[in-house]
């Protein structure tokens, strides 16, 4: 049995070491770790061999050099040249490892030997993932050594990039194979399996647009509901007050140096230096406290019939990414697999370093506009990532690779089960 | 090879095999003839299980036919194979013998013993995209035998090879024969076949339209030939007038006969008479020379196996040839 297992994956790898493909891919594989090994950062920013350009984020001060390697070998390694580039060369160079395999005169030849057809077509698809693997492997022990000479960090789970990518490959190739057997054609496997692999991608191109719609949507609720709230709370406590009387603890919070804060106290802090301006003019003017109750109801009808529209319409977003979501379960997830590595490589605080250099001394605390002219507030920015990255997160490494394996066993196993029953 | 009723319906309705019956007795060397699209293949892709059959039953080499352990003693050269273009020839050889399960120690002996077999060490360490036709049916034959294997199928192992080739093989698989091999060749080259084999069945349309010794298919058909002057017809037909009376046939046949009651035709030039014995055709020979029918030549005649072949897929009613395969329900 071991002797029929071996001598198929040397077979595969005499077939790569035929095809120029293989060490083209393997060469550039070398120039980019090449690339990696000349990059590098000081205090003033990042380096190349002798020269510095000046990018404070990525000097050392925000990011020390050896998270500066691990983010390049995720982010660029891994996100662009594995995940992308080196997969569609090998998508290329195996798509034909199936169709020769039954071209007529070859598959009589194996068909014919004691060995089932099972673990022969096992056998074959798996020895067909060796190009990923051989390619992934040297590319990750190189970037190890970068790391760990560059870097002065040896990182071993730079090689869990290994597995990772042969998944991600694996997600493609079963779909080739099952093309492969059905049309016994290496074009009509390659275009088949882009074609589809952009399906895939339009799909997780539409969850991603839609979690960062729902996740903005969700933001603007929640502040909505805030600004309901403190409307609430500001009209309980002017209709405490007895008429002529400032409403008690507005003085604090109507203070025009204090920052709001992102909680509901500030939010009605900012509600309350509002009403003070509004209620000095008003005063100004003559007008009663009854005036200024009528202006907070009827503010806070309109308020009350916003949230509820956003609501409504969260709801249906809701529903569309639920579909969405659902369709995506039962597809291959070549982005968050990759994110795996994001997960377990990258500290969250390194995130934040570059997040706060990024800000150039900008971000402060984070408030909610309640301005009255602008109820169609806008939502902020880093609320919303956080919220995404929230979900992303959820999203366990068990649903990640399960139902990515899930795909690949489904497909595997069909065209597993259209060779074992052909005439050949 | 003990097979019974052995029929193959593909999708479509194609009927492929309608049952066939052949038995292959160890150490033999059978020829399996029969025109393009008779089912030849089939019947031999079946065996080595590259075909799944509608129905089948019989045993391969004492185990029931579809067991894939049983290929561990099968050899095997199909039509038209390909080989992986960037094997060498001995990778090719060590690549299907382990394949075949053969350990690494046996293949490496065995390859070199084989290369030498069929002319092709020299050529051993090249690429097998550089070979002619005739070396990869060479290392074909070679890789069928790397796994020293009781019974061999070689599905038309001369196509492409030389003469010189072709004479290599035929020794190649008397060798086999005589190490006690059992041997089962797939060939269009009648000639080749009649050289080698022990027995044949021709397929036709799917069924076996004979099956058995060359001699035994042949010898009812024995007969002598005498040519006589074309320009004595008159005298010819004169002569084999006065052989008809009184030897018709009790079925009522008529034409010219022997004495002994053996049918004499004509054709041409060429009188037959469905004997071989010389004593019986003596008569025939007195009654042609009374006639002043001058004898140009005489000779006793065996009918070929193309002979067989030619009546085997004709339709002995019409004529017409046998068309190949057929849809379910045609004949």
């Amino acid at each position: 049995m071991m002797t029929q297992t071996a001598a198929i994956f040397l077979d595969a790898y005499r077939e790569l070491n035929a095809k120029r493909l293989f060490w083209f891919v393997l060469a550039l594989s070398g120039l980019v770790v090449a690339i990696f090994a000349m990059i590098g950062n000081n205090e003033r920013g990042l380096t190349f061999l002798t020269w510095t350009i000046e990018i404070p984020p990525l000097s050392t001060r925000f990011l020390p050099s050896a998270e500066l390697y691990k983010m390049y070998f995720v982010n660029m390694g891994l996100g662009i040249w594995l995940t992308w580039i080196a997969t569609i060369l090998a998508l290329i160079s195996t798509a034909s490892v199936f169709p020769d395999f039954l071209a007529g005169g070859a598959i009589e030849m194996t068909l014919s030997k004691p060995i089932g057809r099972l673990r022969l077509f096992l056998t074959k698809y798996l020895s067909g993932l060796l190009f990923v693997a051989l390619q992934v492997g040297v590319f990750s022990v190189a970037s190890l050594l970068v790391l760990g000479l560059r870097g002065g960090v040896w990182e071993f789970k730079v090689l869990l990039a290994v597995p990772l990518v042969v998944v991600i490959f694996s997600s493609l190739f079963c779909m080739c194979v099952l093309f492969g057997v059905v049309f016994r054609s290496t074009i009509a496997a390659l275009m088949l399996t882009l074609l589809a692999w952009g399906m895939i991608f339009v799909t997780h191109t539409a969850d991603a647009v839609l979690l960062g719609i729902r996740a903005g949507q969700e933001q603007r609720q929640v502040d909505q509901a805030a600004r309901v709230e403190a409307t609430r709370k500001a009209i309980a406590e002017l209709e405490a007050t007895p008429d002529g009387e400032s409403p008690a603890g507005a003085a604090p919070a109507a203070a025009p140096d204090a920052p709001a804060a992102p909680s509901t106290g500030g939010v009605l802090g900012r509600l309350k230096r509002a009403l003070e301006q509004g209620s000095a003019a008003s005063q100004n003017g003559g007008t009663d406290r009854e005036q200024r109750l009528q202006t907070l109801r009827e503010r806070l009808e309109r308020q009350e019939s916003r949230r509820a529209e956003l609501e409504k319409n969260g709801g249906t977003l809701e529903k569309w990414h639920a579909m969405v979501f659902g369709l995506k379960t039962f597809l291959p997830k070549t982005q968050e697999t990759v994110g795996l590595m994001t997960r377990w490589m990258i500290e969250e605080s390194t995130f934040r370093n570059l997040q706060t250099a990024g800000e150039d001394g900008g971000g402060g605390p984070v408030q909610v506009n309640l301005e009255p002219a602008s109820e169609e507030e806008r939502v902020d920015d880093r609320r919303v990532q956080a919220r995404i990255q929230e979900e992303l997160r959820s999203r366990s490494v068990a649903w990640v690779l399960g139902t990515t394996l899930g795909f690949q066993v489904v497909v595997t196993g069909l065209a597993a089960w259209l060779f074992c029953r052909r005439d050949f | 090879m003990d097979l019974t009723g052995v029929s193959k319906t593909y999708r479509g309705k194609v009927r492929a095999l309608r049952g066939i019956d052949m038995r292959v007795g160890r150490g033999e060397i059978f020829g399996l003839l029969g025109p393009n699209g008779a089912g030849k293949s089939t019947l031999v892709k079946i065996l080595m299980t590259v075909i799944r059959p509608t129905t089948c039953a019989g045993h391969m080499l004492g185990e029931p036919v579809g067991r894939k352990e049983t290929l561990r003693r099968v050899g095997y050269l199909p039509e038209h194979h390909r080989f992986p273009e960037y094997l060498t020839g001995a990778q090719v050889l060590d690549f299907y013998a382990a394949l075949s399960a053969v350990g690494r120690r046996d293949r490496r002996a065995r390859a070199a013993e084989l290369l030498d077999l069929v002319g092709m060490t020299r050529w051993a360490g090249t690429r097998v995209r550089g070979y002619s036709k005739g070396m990869r049916q060479r290392i074909g034959i070679a890789q069928a035998l790397m796994n020293d294997p009781e019974l061999v199928l070689l599905d038309e192992p001369t196509d492409g090879v030389d003469p010189v080739g072709r004479r290599d093989i035929r020794m190649m698989t008397q060798e086999l024969k005589r190490r006690g091999k059992t041997v089962l060749i797939n060939s269009h080259l009648l000639s080749e076949l009649e050289m080698v084999c022990d027995r044949v069945a021709i397929l036709v349309q799917g069924q076996v339209a004979s099956q058995g010794t060359i001699d035994s298919l042949t010898k009812h058909q024995e007969r002598y030939e005498i040519e006589v002057a074309a320009e004595g017809a008159t005298r010819l037909a004169g002569a084999l007038a006065g052989m008809g009376e009184g030897t018709s046939r009790a079925d009522g046949a008529g034409g010219p006969r022997l004495p002994t009651g053996e049918p004499v035709t004509v054709e041409g030039a060429v009188v037959r008479a469905a004997t071989t014995e010389a004593r019986r055709v003596q008569p025939l020979i007195d009654a042609l020379r009374r006639a002043d029918v001058e004898i140009r030549s005489m000779r006793a005649m065996r009918p070929s196996l193309e002979d067989l072949f030619m009546q085997a897929v004709h339709d002995p009613t019409t004529g017409g040839e046998l068309l190949p395969g057929a849809k379910d329900g045609a004949r």
